[in-house]
């Protein structure tokens, strides 16, 4: 989606010429790149084929990190010889990233249910989608609190969603190492992981020498045009 | 601090007991929801029918989740312990970890009206 109401001279060209305002809703998840010319004027090429370029290059990186995402619109629209003007670019990516630390008690569950929840709100997906999310990172914290803090109270949690365009990514931190599951142990204990690999697309628990990670990736279908 | 979860019981006409919850079921309070069914199942023993034969129908008793928004495996251990005796009522938020889990496989699940 080009934006392109609100287009005025150049500035310092007219003093008294008024200048246009345009006003456009960026719909949730959606990135925006504001860039200088420099990005895409070419001596002796259309300009809007910079642009293209420009957008191109934004709408193929949709799954990356904002800071990926800069380094690929960077390397994909940079000349052979190297930029030759001066070039700035604001990337804006709604919502921003979750990060959120909670100490390792089952009572921080609500709480941190309420933050997501509402960050979720701000993704635009379907209530479904937002309650698969709650039950699939409650489980990965129930688990970081249960198994993960057995032996060290007092540990810490660290919940992080990140959103793109298209996907959902979810990452639980703890201290701790899960236990594998033992002979004996009741079955239904089993129920937490199942609803993790039924509701999310991946899972990866990785243990390693700080601690155990859960990795989890929801592809998001109802989208919006770009 | 646990989550905040109402728990109720009463009797339906017939005799019925059925534990109501309201609030969101967790690892912090699954402990009470568990004991709540655990009740219910025991004021509907046989032993209990004897002492008032309007008690007992069959052993079973409802379980309403018609007001929980939010039921994960902590909840979910609780009610496979009482599996064979309950009939659920929850609303369609909850659909989806009653069939992954398998409970709604082996338990009588009734969707609410709301």
């Amino acid at each position: 989606m080009l934006l392109d109401g609100g287009r005025s001279l150049p500035l310092a060209i007219r003093q008294d010429a008024g200048r246009t305002e345009a006003a456009y809703l960026l719909p949730p998840r959606s990135t925006l790149l504001l860039y200088t010319d420099g990005l895409v004027e070419r001596r002796g090429r259309p300009l809007t084929d910079g642009i293209t370029a420009a957008g191109t290059a934004v709408r193929d990186a949709s799954g990356s990190s904002l800071e990926d995402l800069a380094a690929q619109v960077m390397t994909r629209l940079a000349p052979a010889g190297g930029y030759e003007d001066d070039v700035a670019i604001v990337l804006y990516h709604h919502p921003a990233p979750l990060d959120i630390v909670f100490s390792a008690e089952s009572g921080q569950l609500a709480s941190v249910r309420a933050r997501l929840r509402s960050w979720l709100s701000n993704c635009d997906i379907g209530a479904k989608t937002v309650q698969d999310v709650l039950v699939a990172v409650g489980e990965a914290c129930a688990n970081a609190i249960e198994h993960g803090h057995r032996h060290s109270p007092g540990q810490q949690v660290r919940l992080r969603a990140v959103s793109t365009a298209n996907q959902l990514r979810l990452t639980i931190t703890d201290t701790g190492r899960w236990r594998t599951s033992q002979p004996g142990d009741c079955p239904h204990r089993g129920h937490g992981i199942a609803l993790m690999r039924a509701l999310m697309q991946q899972v990866t628990i990785e243990p390693g020498p700080a601690g155990t990670t859960v990795d989890m990736y929801l592809r998001i279908t109802h989208g919006y045009s770009a | 601090m646990a989550t905040p979860l109402e728990l109720s019981t009463r009797r339906s006409p017939d005799g019925t007991p059925v534990v109501t919850a309201v609030g969101e079921i967790d690892m912090s309070n699954a402990g009470r929801f568990r004991d709540a069914l655990s009740l219910a199942a025991a004021e509907n023993s046989p032993a209990a029918a004897e002492s008032s034969p309007a008690a007992a129908v069959g052993g079973r008793f409802v379980v309403d989740l018609t007001g929980v928004e939010y039921l994960d495996s902590a909840g979910i251990n609780a009610l496979f312990a009482y599996s064979a005796c309950i009939e659920l009522i929850a609303s369609p938020l909850l659909a989806p970890v009653l069939t992954v889990t398998g409970l709604s496989d082996i338990t009588s699940v009734r969707e609410s009206q709301d």
